[in-house]
């Protein structure tokens, strides 16, 4: 049986238990174990916060994680597993140079006790630099970072050879060789070859993980690299269908492996010529299938901004709902879709841009996200950071703006209470100090469309571990309620989705994503069912004195 | 409750079901870009769902032809190029018993009505069209594009005679026994149905075709119980055939007049090759103003050999504009 209450779920996630519960429940949960952290010396033990940092990551609850390892880091100090879980998190949120810091705060800790503990994250740590370094060189393309990243690889596989950091050093140290720079260690054919036994063993001494199997794909997608007259690639893909079906390969396992594929081995789904790009195909294939999402980073989106109407009908084969002029619309708007980081860069969420005139402001654009991402009870505005990815891919490096002042705000009522919490919003308004080039905001729906199983509702945001994402499929606009002030969707959002434009057929604003939940109660009738809620546009105007 | 609700008015011959015909219909209205030769782009479809505008359909066409629907239905949207051969006209068109008029009235409203849209001229079909797959089902109608003269002319003869059942409000009795007064029916439904739109928007929108837009005049024309219409549309309609707008006239006028009492604004589309309406396209000049409100006629050419397919209309951008802007939607 289920917990329902916010207590049984804090006191389940401290037993390493997590049963999928409502998001606000698990967030009230979370928040609860954080708080009672607060006062010295009291509350929970560094058992019970490592159990419930590590099943929220079993379950990408990134947030979540980062909330418990800083609560336990700002009252209790440096523990050397919930400080690797806490740089976990920090680096899945995207404040890679916060993450290195913790990690340099985690070694000076260890050579100041003596603690075998730490000793015994350090393998880990090494990969997380690797992975930091990895992710800082997709984004600004300084290959040191990539020479950097394999030495922290070569570390790890020194005191633990096994597939994982083999085939990491096996794809950057590639990629080093595709600019002329590759030049310690055993050739890449043995390592790769090495990479592929290892994964192989792995796969029959430990069935029941699935990151051998990409392991496997992906020593052959080197492979193909290397001997390209032996024909790997079917290999390759292969394993990776392998991989893809494996039961416990989910959501997480894929975009790690397609993100890799993607960053490092540069896979384009609409180059299938090359064995990356057939790869990526599978896996953005998978990807909507299975998730009905679309994800693509900056340099995908201006790639296939500028593909053919021929390509993009192959790359969108199976959509029926989306046509070529959807993409393209999709593509020329999500430019004004930023995300929102603290200081340190931890993403917070997502928000938007649109004209000021929408909210009868006098400026050129205004910002628009919800009051549980900036507003007094979360990310204070002061510290809030806005980055459009599109902008930052063309600078080399993320571009924060900053918030110069709140327009509005309007703090979160509960998920599906209309008639008890009318003044409740969850929106913050506000202007930033600078905006990227040329833009002109996204245009706002002239209506609140009717529900029914044909009308559509499409989200485009930000998840805390990823690129911007796009939900396509099942995107279903199920209910408005009565005083058409929020609507119900079904559409697959992930956490870090909070602050998305929610858009109607027409890529036109209709409403601001604020939550969703399983459970989530009817806007018209009794009962709960699946659902996502926003906010419509037309409630914050009216709530601004703005619109009919 | 939204600020506005459409009533659809669907036209002559047999049709398939109600849900199937209104299927057809928004989609008609919904489709991006259609026939960009016609119609470049852009010409986005205006989907009533994502405006957030009620629609009801307002259905009769089981008064003359029943209820035993067609339950297996192709798949009308690919299939454009299909061709209504007269072999298996009443498939398609439905088959109606012929009147029997009491008076020369009667009788010269039937002849007259036939003769002069009959010699409108229509664009040919050409040979290479004719071998196209051949229609079997009543919702063909809708989309069709391509007809041969005879079938084009058996149409016409079905058009004045569900005109005359209307308009001289005759009992129709169908196969099955069940009996109509064909007028009273059709105005008892459209009230009914503007009625259930009214209960979901504040203002309404009437979009009618063919013999559709006769009982829509009619209702705002001579019902006392109608219904305040912010904007009547009438895509391919009767109504500027003479005869027609003899049997409409209100009591005690001379001439066929503006309904001002319950309707804003009157936007009539046509296409000049349009059989239905080519005898006489222009209402301004037939419909006399009234408190400073006059018809808006709107020339509208599609494509085809058969000018009076409602999607065909739908397909149109001066009718889109139009029509989105009446409903309050943007567009393009």
């Amino acid at each position: 049986m289920k917990s329902h209450s916010s207590h049984d779920i804090a006191a389940g996630l401290k037993e390493g238990r997590y049963d999928d519960p409502p998001p606000h429940l698990l967030a009230q949960a979370v928040q609860l174990i954080a708080d009672e952290l607060a006062p010295a010396g009291a509350g929970v033990g560094k058992e019970g916060i490592r159990r419930a940092m590590d099943v929220l990551r079993c379950h990408r609850h990134f947030h979540h994680m980062h909330l418990l390892g800083a609560a336990w880091r700002d009252t209790q100090g440096c523990d050397p597993v919930i400080q690797r879980l806490l740089a976990q998190a920090t680096v899945e949120l995207g404040a890679f140079d916060k993450a290195d810091e913790l990690l340099d705060e985690a070694e000076a800790a260890s050579g100041a006790s003596n603690d075998l503990e730490f000793q015994a994250q350090s393998p880990d740590c090494h990969a997380l630099r690797g992975r930091i370094r990895k992710q800082k060189f997709v984004l600004c393309g300084d290959v040191n970072l990539l020479q950097e990243a394999a030495a922290c690889y070569q570390k790890l596989y020194a005191s633990r050879p096994s597939f994982f950091p083999g085939v990491n050093i096996l794809a950057v140290r590639t990629r080093l060789q595709g600019y002329g720079l590759d030049q310690a260690g055993e050739p890449l054919a043995t390592l790769a070859r090495s990479v592929m036994k290892q994964a192989i063993e792995a796969t029959r001494s430990n069935p029941g993980d699935p990151w051998a199997l990409a392991a496997a794909s992906e020593a052959c997608l080197a492979l193909d690299q290397l001997e390209p007259e032996v024909e790997w690639c079917d290999k390759a893909e292969l394993w990776l269908h392998r991989f893809l079906g494996h039961k416990g390969t989910g959501p997480f396992e894929v975009e790690s492996y397609f993100r890799q594929v993607r960053e490092l081995w540069q896979g384009d789904s609409l180059y299938t010529a090359h064995c990356a790009g057939r790869l990526a195909a599978v896996l953005e294939r998978h990807v909507m299938n299975t998730q009905r999402k679309w994800s693509a980073d900056a340099k995908q989106m201006q790639r296939v901004s500028r593909a053919s109407t021929d390509e993009l009908e192959k790359n969108f084969s199976g959509e029926k709902s989306f046509t070529v002029a959807d993409v393209r619309k999709m593509l020329d708007l999500s430019p004004n879709v930023g995300c929102i980081t603290d200081v340190s860069g931890v993403r917070m969420g997502t928000g938007f841009l649109m004209p000021g005139v929408v909210f009868g402001k006098p400026f050129e654009l205004v910002f628009i996200t919800n009051a549980h991402v900036i507003g007094k009870a979360a990310l204070p505005w002061q510290q809030a950071r806005v980055t459009f990815e599109i902008e930052s891919v063309g600078a080399g490096n993320p571009v924060p703006h900053e918030v110069q002042e709140v327009l509005f705000t309007s703090e979160p009522g509960k998920l599906g209470h209309v008639p008890d919490a009318p003044g409740k919003l969850d929106v913050t308004v506000c202007v930033l100090r600078s905006l990227p080039k040329g833009l002109s905001g996204l245009p706002i729906a002239g209506n609140i469309p009717l529900p029914s199983p044909r009308t559509k509702a499409f989200v485009v945001g930000h998840p805390l571990a990823g690129p911007l994402q796009f939900s396509l499929q099942d995107s279903v606009l199920l209910d408005v309620c009565p005083k058409e002030r929020l609507v119900h969707y079904r559409t697959p959002t992930d956490p870090g989705s909070s602050g998305s434009p929610v858009f109607n057929d027409r890529w036109e604003v209709l409403a601001l994503h604020h939550a969703g939940s399983q459970a989530c109660p009817r806007l018209n009738g009794q009962g709960e069912y699946q659902a996502n809620e926003g906010i419509t546009l037309q409630a914050i105007q009216r709530a601004m004195g703005v619109g009919a | 409750m939204r600020k506005y609700a459409v009533v659809f008015v669907h036209g002559l011959a047999k049709k398939p079901p109600p849900e199937k015909l209104e299927e057809i219909w928004r989609w008609g209205l919904s489709r991006p870009d259609p026939q960009p030769d016609t119609f470049p782009a852009p010409n986005p479809g205006i989907d009533l769902n994502t405006q957030g505008v009620p629609g009801v359909f307002n259905y009769y066409a089981d008064v003359f032809y029943g209820d035993d629907y067609e339950t297996e239905f192709h798949s009308y949207y690919e299939a454009e190029s299909a061709v209504v051969q007269l072999a298996n006209f009443y498939e398609v068109a439905g088959e109606l018993t012929p009147p029997q008029p009491a008076n020369g009235r009667e009788r010269n409203f039937l002849e007259a009505f036939e003769r002069k849209v009959g010699a409108q001229p229509t664009p040919p079909t050409p040979p290479s069209a004719l071998p196209g797959p051949a229609a079997t089902e009543p919702g063909q109608l809708e989309i069709a594009s391509w007809l041969p003269g005879p079938v084009k002319q058996a149409i016409i003869k079905k058009a004045a005679m569900e005109a005359y059942y209307f308009l001289f409000d005759k009992e129709y009795v169908r196969k099955d026994g069940k009996a109509f007064r064909v007028r009273q029916e059709l105005r008892s439904r459209l009230l009914d149905s503007m009625q259930t739109a009214l209960k979901q928007g504040e203002k309404l929108v009437l979009v009618t075709h063919s013999m559709g837009t006769m009982v829509a005049y009619d209702v705002l024309r001579n019902c006392s119980d109608c219904p305040q219409v912010d904007t009547l549309f009438t895509l391919g309609s009767p109504l500027g055939v003479q005869e027609v707008q003899d049997e409409l006239v209100g009591e005690g006028q001379k001439q066929v007049d503006f309904p001002a009492a319950t309707l804003g604004r009157w936007i009539n589309v046509y296409d000049p090759l349009d059989p239905v309406c080519g005898a006489d396209p222009l209402f301004a000049n037939d419909y006399t103003p009234v408190a400073g409100k006059k018809v808006e006629d709107v020339e509208e050419g599609n494509w085809g050999s058969w000018r009076h397919t409602i999607t065909h209309y739908f397909a149109g951008k001066e009718y889109r504009s139009r029509f989105a802007k009446a409903i309050g939607a943007a567009w393009p």
